[in-house]
């Protein structure tokens, strides 16, 4: 009690001199451009460290708390600045609000929406937990501990389809930790996901473990910049990020991995997105659509959008993606995260695609990211029996505009991903591929196309 | 302005979450001992010298002082040399805070003179480049 009693005061007495040097800083103008922007970058630091105290509840309330209060305050600057009289402001305010408040609306007004809203809650939760202890499921020690690569792979798999998915994710994850004293002290690693206990490593835990592995890399580095940092040391970071996937994941696996800097970035650090994403582009533009991929995936699991049906991600994505590419990707990705995560419910999907069917409809994108969850999904569990109930699953054919629309955006691109163009990316090896939005039509063609003209050549 | 805005806010809202997150912490002192000393190392991180010196300062005071209170029960309090110690401990952090905020202030200063004075040589030399013009004879 009584190293309590002084830490609690050592805390306080740094808030104290924290309060009178942002003071300093604010008074100093030491950056004549932005004289805010040294005080900002303190509170920024001081915040993300108060965060990572949370525990799961607080930190859902936090990040709930901040959101609000991010739109709030932009609200405020719009009308102080006359913006939010614009017409179009007005329009897209009024849009968003009536959007929000249908959908809010279903799912309280009808007893069927209201089940399917509670059963989409769990499934989330029920996802969220596997991935956070895939440690303590699969008896893992602790982090940065080695472990048997094997005997845990062994361990998912008994957990059964779809948990297996989850806890692979995790595996990776904890697996590429074990070599953090090694790269977190900037010594250069190679192979984590090829050689040694990775090389008896099974096809099918492949895709998982490449985004855990990415997952890892992301989670350490990205504590090392703040918005405020220099672009040289925000590029600086980035490239350690590239450089460790492209030495660490497998030929045609390192999408998976790229993928999980967007997911952890928008989840934890949701003021870096735009900056990561731009800086991202001058480092590894090959690895910007994954990125943006991510992001999008972790719309579905933000504390702010976890209760189905009080807010929805799908506008919100569109709000902030700032670019088309990233628009479309973001897309794929949520739409990836709504099939999979529901994937032994169709019904859920088919009730979605009644409200929000004509506004997903609007882009491709919806449709690659439902095609893309499922040939990840039937690559990691072989003969999915969820993934095979969901492709035969049949609307209720009385609403035909619903039916329709599950046919042409998940239905039939659905078994068309599975049964065609799963293969061939599996046997081209490309499967890190289904980690961004694209036309897979045109890749499946242009991969055999290469296998057609090698044969003739050979 | 408006995302320095929003950084006060969040950081107050962190704030007041930790609060809630410490008092369920209670529970198990130790971690909410923990999470006040990484919450002070990074708060420390955010300070310059002057300040980190003079952070360390109030902090070993607080220390010695809560030892002291506590040795009361123990008789460790009537040892004169641990007042001793604590006295010469205080004055020396005191007189190192001190030192280094005069140095931070020189050093201040001696670079708003030199401001000054390239400031001054500039002028100087476009004076010189401009001329006085010819001497009358």
């Amino acid at each position: 009690m009584l190293e309590l009693t002084k830490s609690a005061i050592s805390y306080s007495w740094a808030m104290s001199l924290f309060g009178s040097q942002q003071l300093a800083n604010l008074v100093a103008f030491a950056d004549r451009r932005d004289p805010t922007r040294r005080a900002a970058a303190a509170f920024y630091s001081v915040t993300q460290a108060t965060q990572n105290q949370f525990d799961d509840l607080v930190f859902a309330g936090f990040q709930i708390g901040d959101e609000v209060q991010r739109g709030l305050v932009d609200l405020a600057f719009d009308t102080l600045t006359l913006r939010a009289f614009a017409p179009s402001y007005v329009s897209r305010l009024t849009s968003d609000i009536g959007e929000q408040s249908r959908d809010t609306l279903r799912v309280f007004t009808s007893a069927e929406n209201a089940r399917l809203a509670w059963q989409e809650l769990k499934n989330n939760y029920e996802v969220f937990n596997l991935v956070k202890n895939s440690s303590s499921l699969l008896n893992l020690p602790a982090e940065g501990k080695d472990f048997d690569l094997s005997e845990a792979i062994r361990k998912a798999y008994e957990l059964g389809g779809y948990p297996d998915l989850w806890a692979v994710e995790g595996l990776g994850h904890d697996y590429a930790l074990t070599f953090f004293p090694l790269w977190g002290k900037g010594q250069r690693v190679r192979g984590i996901l090829t050689d040694g206990q990775a090389a008896a490593l099974p096809d099918k835990s492949l895709t998982m473990m490449h985004a855990g592995l990415g997952l890892a890399f992301a989670e350490k580095l990205i504590d090392r910049i703040t918005p405020y940092s220099r672009a040289s040391d925000i590029r600086g970071v980035l490239q350690e990020f590239v450089t460790l996937v492209k030495d660490n994941a497998r030929n045609g696996y390192e999408g998976a991995a790229y993928e999980s800097l967007g997911l952890l970035t928008r989840f934890w650090h949701s003021q870096m997105v735009n900056i990561v994403g731009e800086r991202m582009g001058e480092v590894e533009p090959a690895a910007v659509s994954y990125f943006w991929h991510g992001v999008g995936r972790a719309y579905y699991f933000l504390p702010i959008y976890f209760v189905p049906g009080l807010l929805s991600p799908w506008p919100a994505v569109e709000r902030d993606a700032p670019h088309e590419l990233a628009w479309l990707n973001m897309t794929a990705g949520l739409a990836w995260a709504t099939a999979i995560v529901n994937v032994r419910q169709p019904k859920i999907m088919e009730n979605f695609l009644k409200t929000q069917g004509e506004q997903v409809d609007r882009s491709p994108a919806f449709s690659d990211g439902v095609m893309s969850a499922l040939i990840m999904g039937i690559d990691i569990t072989p003969g999915d029996v969820y993934i095979a109930g969901f492709l035969q699953y049949t609307p209720d054919s009385r609403d035909k505009k619903t039916a329709e629309l599950w046919n042409r955006l998940v239905g039939r691109p659905g078994s068309l991903a599975v049964n065609h163009y799963h293969p061939v990316l599996r046997k081209h090896r490309r499967l890190g591929e289904v980690f961004r939005y694209q036309d897979l039509s045109e890749l499946v063609a242009r991969l055999d196309g290469e296998r057609r003209a090698a044969r003739v050549a050979a | 302005m408006r995302e320095f805005t929003k950084s006060i806010f969040s950081f107050s809202w962190a704030m007041s979450l930790f609060g809630v997150q410490q008092t369920t912490n209670l529970l198990s002192p130790a971690k909410a001992a923990k999470a006040f000393d990484s919450l002070t190392e990074a708060t420390q991180g955010q300070f310059t010298d002057v300040l980190k010196t003079t952070f360390n300062a109030g902090d070993k005071l607080q220390r010695s002082a809560l030892d002291m209170t506590l040795g009361m029960f123990t008789g460790e309090a009537l040892n004169p040399n641990k007042w001793m110690r604590m006295a010469s401990d205080a004055a020396k952090q005191s007189a190192d805070a001190v030192t280094k905020g005069v140095q931070g202030v020189t050093s201040t200063v001696q670079q708003a003179a030199s401001t000054t004075a390239s400031v001054a040589d500039n002028a100087t030399t476009q004076a010189e480049r401009q001329g006085w013009g010819p001497m009358p004879s």
